[in-house]
């Protein structure tokens, strides 16, 4: 396969999986199929661009040209293609534990969630591959909107405010804060292009920067930057399924991505001038890290603590990206995979419990780890990887977020990001801890047989990638280079 | 200015002022009756004006022509809106609009 | 026959206005309602046809072609040109979307409903294609005043849009009076009433060409329903059927938008004028955009978001033209197809599907799921969502208002979009995530062909928004030849 085909695939063959889904939807078997065979497909070309990337070929495509000068195109870099080819993995685990949920549940409408799951994954592989700063706003806009009937797929009355919170916050942040933000980067330098070094990079005053700084990163509120971040919160009891589309491989790593690309690819060393905003959003993400996590303690609904967990880990991604360092960067993006791949992994394991045992209170955990071992050691390998604890990769993440805060001589956001980390350990270690030590209730399972292969599969091997992550590490260092090291 | 051109002033003065009259006779009036003549009343002052400021016949024919199809649409719809409200009142036609919305948002 | 067809290409520009006409009185004469409704369908879409070819050869070919004189004269340009050939494209679709009413109204009155449509649009091509003022005013109140007959027609079934009629008459007997006003102010300036005197003579009297201007430019606001000049409006499109909704609603509206245009393409070049025409235009405008964004968040009643939504766009419009320069025009012409896309999905999806009340929506995409999947089209248009029209159209506004250093029109054409994330999100949540309320349910099947047009504009609008480069070239081309190309 050309990286050029891998590049429509990767775009399209999602769009043709919702499409078959929607039409296959009986007999149900075939329709799993093509959920997941699809999935697969994705994530192969998602491979075979990161090996693209990694070999330094230059691959673009244009969809359209909408307006002058202006293009809807898509282009391979390292950073894109790896978070595609990380994304699309985790994907695959998920549709797989997706089959097996829609089954276990008996979801009124499943084809509709596999569907719009798939056109979430177009959309979010868009994202990354998103050439220029046009491309990464349809693609965001496209993500929305195909998430916005995942988050209202119960069909309830709450579902549909959530729904509604979800599609107001982000469509108003991307068009009131991103599109001007956009609009004037484009009158500043007249192109929109992704661009190593950073398009604005000598072009823009102090001021200016700063402006740009903040339209940008909260524009992009699927990062669930304070104050734009009630729609995730909002978002937390809709369908487990959907919840992975949102949380783990979706919205939230999406505007994590979209933050990235935009302190590399449009500031570059032009964060040294918006420093009043970079420093400014630091402290806010800071602080709604050290909140969130502590608000997350306070929830007993696993849900809602997981959200607010989510929140936190979310900001160390922002953070790491508005350092203006190659540390930082690097520690942003990370953060973001380890990220995904921890909470993905707690999103099945939620999922197989709540399908199995019918408990979605933290309290109720309690010894389920002894009748569910496979899947509880999920959870505890993805939970101490969220709280960075050594020597799962979140560790390594946070050790570079906090070197690279040290290293831009911010030591309050060192200490700020090590409270974050503490906290986080406060509300995730002891549920884990509880869940495989404490003594086994009685009659746990709702289900006779307990969680099939397909519920508790995807939840080990999303585990083992988060070992992977720590190993990969170097390699992943060295495979990014070329985005904070431009050619010259 | 001229003396001879005081007379064209305070014509064309006059004829702002007759159609600012009807723009506010017209928002003022409590039946369609008055608010159509309202509303010539408002044309003829523009035309006045115009007359005033040395217009071409045509342009002045023109408006009389428009004047005449404000008046003869303005007096059918003047009778429709009596025969279907039963009411001549402005007031009364915009109350039983307003309940009319009222009642089609309940239903 | 091939000397035929080139003798019809070369009077295209009188047979665009001839064909309505004659159509008019045909459909008025025949007797019955469905026999006058192909009657329309067929003078609207051989209107559009020479309009559509006058465009390509004022367009394309990049001139003025010769027209002969037949007791009419014209005055081609190509903001006239261009005008002529949407407003017949858009009578046509609103033809084919008005067969809905012969429905709801068991063909009663109906042959009038059609002539009147069809000289509405004869009034709007007559204003594009005047060659001098009074032809001009002449066929905006022909417009005008069919459209009021129009709406009068469907206030036997409902008695509120002959009260939204007298509103209609109110607004456009004020307006004529400064339009008239104002004609004798630019003739007392210029001597001469013709569009390309005015746009080749020295004004003697500067301020009184600028008054003049301004006041035919407030004349014609009041039939755009500019804000504060908006009242008939919401009172007019509120009770108004399928076929007097897209006569109103968006002919007339792009109409009197296409003469404003048209008119101060002539201005902007003026010394004295274009100034006080500009910040008179871009103040209208900048009010539309936040007062009809606005009251189209608190709208209940579809027809009428649908109005209070178009009224903001029509703000932009203004902006637009108030910038005054040939990327201003070019990016007016592209809202005001956007505009007109977007209100022909609406309406035409409303007519359709027989809603009024927004209540009545919820649960519209299990029941006609095309006409949804229209009304979505036009409603995501109006946030100006990318890869729609609607994202075109503003952004070449912010684009031109950047270049003008503008900044408050982006801040306005910003807030026209967030408020249209409300209203437009709201509409499309109850068509797609609502249930149908047991009345919507007992709402009757589209009918078939009503819904064609929506969906025609729907595609319009994705299409137009993906490949637009056919309608960019085509808006430039009608802006580069401001006032007639003096």
């Amino acid at each position: 396969m050309t990286p050029q085909l891998a590049l429509f695939g990767i775009v399209l063959a999602p769009l043709v999986q919702a499409a078959l889904v929607l039409l296959l939807a009986r007999p149900p078997g075939l329709r799993d199929v093509m959920h997941i065979s699809f999935s697969i497909f994705t994530a192969v070309c998602a491979a075979r661009l990161a090996q693209a990337a990694g070999e330094g070929e230059a691959v673009r495509i244009v969809l359209a040209a909408p307006l002058p000068n202006v293009d809807l195109a898509l282009a391979v870099e390292p950073l894109g293609a790896l978070m595609a080819a990380i994304l699309g993995a985790l994907g695959v685990l998920h549709a797989v534990h997706t089959v097996g949920m829609v089954r276990a549940t008996r979801d009124h409408a499943p084809a509709r969630l596999m569907a719009f799951m798939a056109f979430a994954t177009a959309s979010t592989m868009a994202v990354c591959l998103s050439a220029n700063l046009f491309t990464l706003f349809v693609a965001n806009q496209a993500l929305t909107l195909s998430v916005f009937p995942l988050v209202g797929h119960r069909g309830d009355e709450e579902s549909s405010a959530a729904a509604r919170t979800f599609l107001g916050t982000l469509l108003a942040a991307s068009v009131g804060l991103f599109l001007p933000a956009m609009v004037w980067t484009y009158a500043l330098v007249g192109a929109l292009d992704f661009q190593a070094g950073g398009v604005l990079s000598g072009r823009v005053d102090a001021p200016t920067a700063s402006l740009l700084l903040a339209l940008f990163v909260l524009g992009s509120a699927m990062a669930a930057t304070p104050p734009l971040h009630r729609w995730l919160t909002a978002s937390s009891r809709t369908a487990h399924p959907a919840l992975g589309s949102i949380q783990a491989l979706g919205v939230l790593p999406a505007g994590g991505i979209s933050v990235i690309k935009i302190a590399a690819f449009v500031f570059g060393p032009a964060l040294h001038e918006a420093r009043f905003a970079a420093y400014g959003l630091i402290a806010l993400c800071g602080v709604s890290m050290c909140a969130a996590a502590l608000i997350a303690l306070s929830k007993q609904d696993i849900r809602d603590r997981l959200a607010y967990s989510s929140i936190a880990q979310s900001m160390a991604v922002v953070i790491g990206a508005l350092l203006a360092l190659p540390a930082g960067l690097f520690a942003s993006a990370l953060q973001t995979l380890a990220f995904a791949c921890a909470s993905v992994t707690l999103v099945m394991v939620l999922g197989t419990v709540v399908v199995t045992t019918a408990r979605e209170d933290a309290a109720d955990f309690v010894g389920l780890g002894r009748i569910m071992p496979w899947t509880f050691a999920g959870f505890a390998l993805a939970s101490a990887s969220m709280i960075g604890m050594p020597p799962f990769s979140g560790a390594w993440a946070k050790l570079w977020l906090i070197t690279a805060s040290a290293g831009a001589r911010l030591w309050w956001a060192a200490a700020l990001v090590s409270v974050a980390a503490i906290l986080t350990f406060v509300h995730l270690g002891p549920l884990a801890a509880r869940a495989l030590a404490g003594k086994a209730p009685p009659d746990a399972f709702t289900r006779p047989d307990g969680a099939s292969i397909i519920l508790v599969a995807p939840i080990v091997l999303g585990a083992a990638a988060t070992l992977w992550l720590l190993v990969a590490a170097d390699s992943l260092a060295s495979f990014l280079s070329p985005v904070w090291t431009p050619a010259p | 200015m001229g003396f001879e051109d005081i007379p064209a002033r305070v014509a064309s003065i006059a004829g702002v002022v007759l159609m600012l009259a009807g723009v506010i006779a017209s928002g003022l009036a409590s039946n369609p009756a008055k608010r159509v003549v309202a509303h010539v009343m408002c044309i003829a002052g523009g035309l006045l004006a115009g007359a005033a400021l040395g217009a071409p016949v045509a342009l002045l024919l023109s408006g009389a022509a428009i004047a005449l199809a404000y008046l003869s649409v303005g007096a059918a719809l003047t009778v429709r809106l009596s025969e279907a409200y039963e009411s001549s009142a402005v007031e009364e036609i915009d109350a039983a609009n307003a309940q009319a919305d009222a009642a089609e948002l309940q239903s | 026959m091939a000397d035929l067809f080139e003798t019809a290409r070369l009077h295209s520009a009188f047979l665009c206005l001839a064909t309505p006409i004659i159509g008019a009185a045909v459909a008025a004469a025949s007797p019955s309602a469905r026999l006058s409704w192909i009657v329309a369908l067929v003078a609207a879409g051989a209107s559009a046809t020479f309009g559509a070819d006058l465009a390509w050869r004022v367009l394309a070919a990049g001139g003025t072609p010769s027209t002969p004189v037949e007791g009419v004269q014209f005055a081609l340009d190509g903001v006239g040109a261009f005008m002529a050939a949407l407003l017949s494209a858009c009578c046509w679709l609103a033809a084919c979307a008005g067969g809905s009413s012969l429905r709801e109204t068991h063909g009663r009155g109906m042959p009038w409903g059609f002539a009147l449509m069809l000289l509405s649009l004869a009034g709007w091509i007559g204003a594009m294609l005047a060659h001098g003022l009074i032809t001009m005013l002449i066929s905006v109140e022909l417009a005008w005043i069919s459209a009021i007959g129009l709406l009068c027609l469907h206030g036997e079934r409902e008695r509120a849009a002959l009260s939204g009629a007298l509103r209609m008459l109110s607004a456009g007997a004020v307006g004529s009076a400064l339009c008239l006003f104002g004609a004798a102010l630019v003739f007392q300036s210029f001597g001469s009433l013709s569009l390309q005197d005015i746009a080749v003579a020295p004004a003697e009297r500067p301020a009184m060409s600028a008054l003049g201007f301004g006041a035919l430019i407030v004349g014609l606001a009041f039939k755009i329903g500019a804000v504060p000049l908006h009242g008939w409006t919401p009172a007019a499109l509120g009770p108004a059927n399928g076929l007097s909704a897209l006569v109103l609603g968006v002919l007339g509206m792009a109409g009197a938008l296409g003469v404003t245009t048209r008119l101060a393409s002539y201005a902007a070049a003026l010394p004295a004028t274009g100034e006080g025409l500009s910040t008179a235009l871009a103040m209208l405008g900048g009010v539309s955009i936040v007062v009809g964004s606005l009251q189209a968040i608190g709208a209940r009643n579809l027809r009428r978001l649908a109005a209070y939504a178009l009224i903001a766009q029509a703000g932009g419009v203004l902006i637009c033209i108030a910038l005054g320069s040939p990327a201003g025009f070019a990016a007016a012409l592209v809202q005001i197809v956007a505009m007109s896309a977007a209100g022909l999905a609406l309406y035409g999806a409303a007519a359709s599907a027989g809603v009024g009340a927004l209540h009545a929506l919820d649960g519209l995409s299990r029941r006609a799921p095309f006409v949804a999947a229209a009304m979505t089209f036009g409603a995501i248009s109006l946030i100006g969502a990318p890869l729609t029209i609607g994202f075109l159209g503003r952004w070449r506004l912010i684009e031109a208002g950047v270049g003008a250093g503008w900044w408050w029109a982006v801040g306005a054409m910003t807030f026209a979009s967030l408020a249209a994330v409300f209203y437009a999100g709201r509409l499309i949540e109850r068509v797609y995530f609502r249930r149908a309320h047991s009345t919507a349910r007992e709402t009757r099947n589209p009918w078939r062909f009503a819904f064609y047009p929506a969906l025609i504009a729907a595609i319009v609008v994705i299409v137009s928004g993906v490949s637009p480069g056919v309608l960019l070239r085509a808006a430039d081309a009608a802006a580069a030849s401001l006032g007639g190309g003096a």
